[in-house]
C-alpha cells in the first residue's frame, strides 16, 4: 500500500497537535467544571485552525481542479468542490473570526467591531459555511458519481449502507418535523437565516447518500491514492453529519454535560478530511508524470 | 481526443522494423519535445496497423499490459485492476490497456493520462 502524501500527514499531525492541547482545556473543565479553557482553546487555536485548514483545502482544490482540461468531467467536479472549500473558508472567516470579539479578529484590532453587527457576521457564516457549502459539495459529488457509473466502478450499496442512511434520513425527518411544529403550529415567524439553515439537514442527507455510494465504490477499488482521495471526502461527509447529530442530541439534552464538549470536536475531523481529499488527487497526478520524461522514449521531453 | 483515439495513436505496431507506407520521415523519439510531436509520430507508426492484428499475442503488449497493472494498482488499487480484469480480459490483452486508460483518463485528466502512456510506451522497449 502506498504510503500517505507528506502533506496529507502534515494536516493530521497537525490535527494531533491541536486535539492534543484540546484535550487538555477538556480534562481541565472535567476537573474543575469551568468553561473557561476550553471556550478559550474555540474560539483561538480552534477558529484558527478552521480558517487555515479551509484556507488550505481551496488551495488544494484549486490546484486539483486546474490539473484537468475544461472539457473534461473531473474539471466540473473539482471546481464544485473548489467552490464549496471557498464556502467554507468564507463561512469560518466571517462565523469563527471576524463575528468573535477575540484579539486577532482584524475588526477589533482596527477597532471597527460593533457587537450588535457581529451576530449578523456569524448568521451569514453559518449560512454560507453550512448550506450554500454543501449544494457545492452534493454537486460535486453527483457529479462524480455519474462519472464512476459510466466507468462502471460504482458498486450497490450494501444493507448496512442502507441502514446507516436510513438513520440519518429519520434524524432529517425528525428535524423538519419540528420545523412544520414551528412554522405551522406555534406560527412563529422565522429569520432568513433560521430558514437557510433548515436545508442544511436535508442536504446532509443527499450528501450522505452521495458519499455512501462513493465510498462503497472506493471499498470495492481498494487503497489506490485516488480511490483514497474518494474515502477522505465521504469521511469528511460522514464526521459533518456525526456533528450534526452531536449538535441535535446535545440541543435536545440527550447528551450528558460532561460529554457535550466532545461533539465539537468531531468538526476538526470533518475539516482536516475535506482538506486531505485533493492531497490524494494532486499527488496521484504527480506520481503519474513522475519518471514518464526519462530515457528511451522521451529523453527531451521538456512539457 | 477520446481516450480510446488515443489508445489507438499510442498502440505500437509488432514490429518496429516495418517502414511507413507513405515513405514519410518520422522523428526519433529522443528528440519528441512536446505532447502534440509525440502524438504526430506514433499516429505515423500505427496508421499501417490492420485492426486484424489486435487480437494477436504481442510481447510488446504484454509488457505495456503489465505495466498498466502497476499503475493501476498505484492510483485506483488491487481491487480496481481485478475488476479491470474481469471486465476486459486477460492479462496482456489490449482491452485491459483500454479500460485502464479510460480510468486514467477520466480521473487524472488528459495530461496525466498521457504521462502514464508515456510510460507504458517505455515499457515496451
Amino acid at each position: 500500500m502506498i504510503a500517505a502524501p507528506r502533506s496529507v500527514r502534515r494536516l493530521w499531525a497537525a490535527l494531533g497537535i491541536l486535539l492534543a492541547v484540546g484535550s487538555a482545556a477538556y480534562i481541565h473543565f472535567l476537573v474543575t467544571g469551568s468553561y473557561d479553557l476550553l471556550v478559550l482553546f474555540f474560539r483561538n487555536p480552534g477558529s484558527a485552525f478552521f480558517v487555515v485548514i479551509a484556507g488550505i483545502e481551496a488551495y488544494l482544490a484549486r490546484r486539483a481542479y486546474s490539473q484537468f482540461e475544461f472539457s473534461e468531467p473531473m474539471h466540473t467536479v473539482w471546481t464544485l468542490v473548489f467552490m464549496s472549500a471557498c464556502c467554507r473558508l468564507t463561512g469560518a472567516a466571517l462565523g469563527q473570526v471576524l463575528s468573535a470579539d477575540i484579539p486577532w479578529n482584524p475588526l477589533v484590532v482596527f477597532k471597527l467591531f460593533h457587537l450588535n453587527q457581529s451576530g449578523n457576521w456569524r448568521d451569514l457564516g453559518l449560512v454560507i459555511g453550512g448550506p450554500a457549502a454543501m449544494a457545492f459539495l452534493g454537486a460535486g459529488l453527483m457529479y462524480a458519481i455519474v462519472l464512476t457509473r459510466r466507468l462502471g466502478v460504482l458498486s450497490r450499496l450494501t444493507t448496512a449502507d442502507w441502514m446507516l442512511i436510513a438513520i440519518i434520513a429519520t434524524f432529517t425527518a425528525r428535524e423538519l418535523f419540528e420545523i412544520g411544529v414551528i412554522v405551522f403550529v406555534r406560527h412563529e415567524r422565522a429569520s432568513v437565516t433560521q430558514t437557510l439553515l433548515w436545508f442544511s439537514d436535508p442536504l446532509l442527507t443527499l450528501l450522505l447518500m452521495q458519499a455512501v455510494s462513493i465510498r462503497r465504490s472506493v471499498l470495492n477499488m481498494g487503497q489506490g491514492l485516488v480511490a483514497r482521495c474518494w474515502g477522505m471526502m465521504a469521511a469528511g461527509v460522514a464526521f459533518t453529519s456525526a456533528g450534526d447529530v452531536a449538535l441535535w442530541a446535545e440541543s435536545h439534552g440527550l447528551i450528558p454535560t460532561t460529554l457535550s464538549p466532545l461533539g465539537w470536536f468531531i468538526w476538526f475531523f470533518a475539516a482536516t478530511a475535506f482538506a486531505s481529499a485533493p492531497c490524494y488527487q494532486i499527488e496521484a497526478v504527480r506520481l503519474a508524470h513522475e519518471g514518464s520524461y526519462t530515457a528511451p522514449f522521451s529523453k527531451s521531453f521538456s512539457t | 481526443m477520446s481516450f480510446k483515439n488515443l489508445w489507438k495513436r499510442v498502440r505500437p505496431s509488432d514490429s518496429t522494423e516495418i517502414a511507413p507506407p507513405t515513405g514519410e520521415v518520422l522523428p526519433d523519439p529522443a528528440h519528441l519535445t512536446n505532447i502534440a510531436e509525440l502524438e504526430r509520430a506514433l499516429d505515423g507508426w500505427t496508421r499501417h496497423w490492420a485492426p486484424g492484428e489486435r487480437e494477436q499475442p504481442d510481447a510488446q503488449l504484454n509488457a505495456m499490459s503489465r505495466r498498466a497493472e502497476t499503475e493501476l494498482r498505484t492510483f485506483f488499487g488491487q481491487d480496481a485492476l481485478q475488476l479491470v480484469r474481469s471486465t476486459a480480459g486477460q492479462p496482456g490483452k489490449g482491452p485491459l490497456l483500454l479500460a485502464a486508460d479510460r480510468l486514467f483518463v477520466n480521473f487524472l485528466g488528459r495530461r496525466a493520462a498521457m504521462a502514464v502512456t508515456r510510460k507504458l510506451y517505455s515499457a515496451r522497449l
